[in-house]
């Protein structure tokens, strides 16, 4: 056995050092301009009840991201703030890009043969607060109303346009009021690039992600996509000084920063300001 | 003789008692008889050997102690198991009303404190269930410290924590002697090498396990270590080994039946059928190796991954076509079949032996 104090020096210098190279990574993120700079609202930052319990205290919050989604239909259009299905512009030209074969997953559609290729790959994911992918979301929500109460006053009677026209009615206010205006916009393996298609820092930020192809088959031929598995930046967590803000049902607005490793964290955090 | 360790301070232990009960039946069946001289020097070295023992290692000197030994063994796991969930679960209860400089200096604290009463426990306590006790907390403390951290400052999850958490628990486990954080250390070394082997094949890092061969280098290390001497901890030698093994076999195993999931550029199936026979060869190979090599360890979880391999092929091909009385009747036939065999593994190990002494 070794003498108890090599043990102790030994083991002490492996925690003090690892501890060093964590503290040292954050102190790196978080060191001179952030990346970007976003001002979130409860809308696309929600505070995640659902973490604490009685045996947890720490408080987090979760990013509200979305996308548009590939192959939507009317009543799909902004309904939910749902992240199923492929992003509209995940499509075979962006997944080659991405590094993905996508011949070989078009060739055929039996998964067994393409379990390599539909492995999940790390990609950046750019992240779009507020601005033509929100207002084209509005657009389209706004558009099924319209055509849902066009349909109602050409048969005022009939009880299912009825429901359909309130539904729509619902699904715009909640666009317009409470759902998410933070998308998903576009993926790319190289930052300066991305950075310098997507200048506008505090509308723009760049996050480390996942995507997994997928095949859809129509008309009898395969089509190529991909689908967001994960978001690697969408849980912050909430310093103590912050905690009240969370600690009630008043709106909230949050400065969010992602550093140089594109890791988030709170810079401000206020209540009230935020109405929208 | 220099005893170098607990294990093998107790394994002469047990030879002593061994020896004394069979010394006991040879005199009464008037075989051996020794004279009373005889008797004391040999009564006297034992005695001296196993105060030694006893001072040194806190070794169990008869049959009753290496009973309760058992349960303090199995004691001082659950307690350090649910020592380690209390840690964890304190942190948590507190951790959202304390400002980030305090759960910093609490994080780093907590496990260089429990380091610190490791090395006293162990300087104090020689049975070593206690300084198993702490060091499992010492551990638990410096992952909850690590993942803790990352969880502070959102940091992006990587497979690099666990290097440091296996280098923690391997150096507990040598500077303790203790087997529970050699396997926490052997566990954390498998996932590295996993995901860093599944990361240049172009995978995700916490994708490793969908790739069965991922798992195949961290078996050639843990098979390669016990090549080291392992003098002063006898019983590592073993745990290196069978993990080294499972490591290899539970990943053919799920190749064997999923073809798919490997690298191979084969047709599943092709693999599927090459997969089952690297399987029975490599069961049968680390049988025959445990033989000559007389590595208990290995001839069991051979010979267990032999009969799973085998039991899977069986069901594979008749589970469906045989009536049910007849497929358990295949079975039990196999389990006779493979006793036979063993049996007449034994007998020409015995000749062996005999061979060799002869």
């Amino acid at each position: 056995m070794m003498k108890w104090s090599h043990t102790l020096i030994a083991g002490s210098a492996l925690i003090l050092l690892t501890n060093a190279v964590v503290l040292l990574g954050a102190g790196y993120n978080r060191d001179g301009e952030p990346d970007s700079q976003l001002l979130l609202t409860q809308r696309e930052l929600q505070h995640s009840a659902w973490q604490e319990t009685r045996d947890n205290s720490g408080m987090t919050l979760m990013l509200n991201w979305r996308f548009e989604q590939a192959g939507q239909n009317d009543l799909d259009s902004g309904l939910y703030s749902v992240r199923w299905g492929m992003p509209v512009w995940l499509d075979k030209a962006k997944m080659s890009e991405l590094g993905f074969d996508v011949d070989k997953l078009a060739s055929t559609v039996e998964y067994g043969r393409h379990y390599q290729e539909l492995q999940p790959k790390e990609v950046l994911l750019v992240l779009e607060l507020n601005d033509k992918a929100y207002q084209h979301q509005l657009q389209r929500a706004k558009d099924y109303l319209d055509q849902a109460k066009a349909r109602l006053d050409a048969a005022p009677d009939i009880a299912e346009l009825k429901r359909k026209e309130k539904n729509a009615e619902e699904n715009y206010q909640h666009e317009l009021q409470s759902n998410s205006r933070l998308f998903v916009i576009d993926a790319g393996l190289d930052l300066p690039k991305l950075r310098a298609t997507y200048p506008d820092r505090a509308r723009y930020a760049i996050v480390h992600g996942l995507i997994r192809p997928g095949t859809v088959r129509e008309q009898n031929k395969t089509g190529v996509g991909g689908y967001i598995s994960e978001l690697q930046a969408d849980r912050i967590n909430v310093p103590f000084s912050y905690r009240q803000v969370f600690g009630n049902a008043a709106p909230y607005e949050v400065a969010v920063a992602f550093g140089k490793r594109l890791e988030p964290w709170i810079v401000t955090a206020s209540n009230g300001a935020a109405v929208d | 003789m220099n005893i170098p360790s607990r294990y093998e301070a107790q394994q002469r232990a047990d030879q002593i008692r061994i020896f004394r009960r069979e010394l006991e039946l040879l005199q009464s069946e008037g075989v051996l008889a020794l004279s009373a001289e005889q008797r004391l020097r040999v009564a006297g070295h034992h005695c001296q050997l196993l105060s030694r023992f006893a001072h040194d290692f806190d070794i169990d000197r008869d049959q009753r102690a290496s009973q309760l030994s058992l349960g303090m063994r199995i004691a001082s796991l659950f307690g350090a198991l649910a020592l380690s969930a209390s840690v964890f679960f304190l942190f948590y209860q507190f951790w959202g009303w304390l400002a980030t400089t305090t759960q910093v200096v609490i994080l780093i604290a907590a496990p260089l404190l429990m380091l610190g009463a490791t090395v006293f426990v162990q300087r104090k306590d020689f049975s070593g269930y206690f300084a198993k006790l702490a060091a499992l907390v010492t551990f638990a403390c410096f992952v909850i410290n690590i993942a803790m951290l990352g969880q502070i400052f959102n940091i992006t999850p990587s497979d690099k924590a666990l290097l440091p958490w296996a280098a923690l628990a391997f150096l507990l486990a040598y500077a303790c002697d203790l087997r529970l954080l050699l396997v926490a250390g052997i566990l954390c070394m498998i996932a590295y090498v996993a995901a860093r082997t599944g990361t240049w094949g172009g995978m995700y890092w916490l994708s490793f396990g969908k790739r069965p061969e991922n798992f195949f280098p961290a078996a050639a290390i843990l098979l390669a270590v016990p090549l080291i001497r392992h003098r002063r901890f006898a019983s590592f030698p073993p745990v290196y080994r069978i993990f080294g093994l499972l490591t290899i076999f539970l990943p053919v195993l799920v190749m064997g039946s999923w073809g798919e999931s490997s690298y191979l550029d084969w047709d599943a199936n092709f693999i599927e059928s090459f997969y089952q026979v690297v399987g029975f060869a490599s069961a049968s190979l680390a049988v025959w190796i445990g033989v000559r090599k007389q590595w208990p360890e290995v001839i069991n979880t051979g010979v267990t991954f032999f009969i799973i391999f085998l039991y899977t092929k069986i069901f594979d091909w008749w589970w469906q076509s045989m009536p049910k009385y007849q497929f358990f009747l295949v079975l039990g036939l196999v389990a006779v079949l493979f006793l036979m065999v063993l049996k007449r593994l034994r007998t020409a190990s015995y000749k062996l032996l005999q061979g060799e002494q002869s």
